[in-house]
């Protein structure tokens, strides 16, 4: 399972929706505990580098996914995995999806419908190379 | 010596050894010593390390 509190939660929403109606995409950082409980602390944002259509599509260039390693190590943060947005799509991922995955990540994939309608899933790939929901944990600040 | 960072789903093929100092002069020799910096038990070189560097033919 993994732990998306109400802060990161809304940035993940926030660059969903900024940047609908083309898909959005980032990092997830933070760290996993031994039984596999994963809690995100932070996120790092950047550019989908898809050339052409975006509403669809995803890409994150080798520049960025340096970029990101290089952050958690800095930080001494374990990158926990990829989100992105699924504009007018629900939260399931797509077989190019699976097949752009990779090992261990997670893959939380923000829904929005419309502004009203959203939906956090995340996935992990099994030892198949199939997508299997890991849970989200709500965790909200009082 | 160049510096590798080894991505984060690859390290639990690494020891969890997250940088590695090679001597690799090339992209070619650098994957090719990452493979044999972190065996696989009596093999010189880690068959699911390679399976993750190399393209299948």
């Amino acid at each position: 399972m993994i732990i998306i509190d109400s802060r990161i939660r809304q940035l993940l929403v926030d660059d969903a929706l900024n940047t609908f109606p083309d898909e959005c995409c980032g990092f997830l950082f933070g760290r996993e505990e031994r039984d596999g409980t994963r809690l995100v602390i932070d996120i790092l944002v950047v550019d989908n580098s898809k050339a052409g259509d975006k509403t669809r599509r995803f890409e994150i260039s080798p520049l960025d996914y340096m970029t990101a390693e290089q952050h958690a190590l800095d930080h001494d943060w374990t990158l926990l995995g990829i989100y992105h947005s699924h504009p007018k799509h629900p939260a399931i991922p797509s077989e190019h999806d699976r097949k752009a995955a990779q090992p261990y990540f997670s893959y939380v994939i923000v829904s929005v419908m419309d502004k009203d309608t959203i939906d956090l899933k995340s996935w992990l790939l099994n030892e198949q190379s199939q997508f299997e929901e890991e849970k989200i944990i709500d965790y909200q600040f009082t | 010596m160049a510096t590798v960072i080894i991505p984060t789903p690859l390290r639990k093929f690494t020891n969890n050894t997250a940088r590695l100092q090679v001597k690799a002069g090339t992209i070619h020799d650098t994957v090719q010593e990452l493979t044999v910096n972190f065996p696989d038990g009596r093999k010189r070189q880690h068959p699911l390390l390679r399976k993750h560097l190399y393209r299948q033919r």
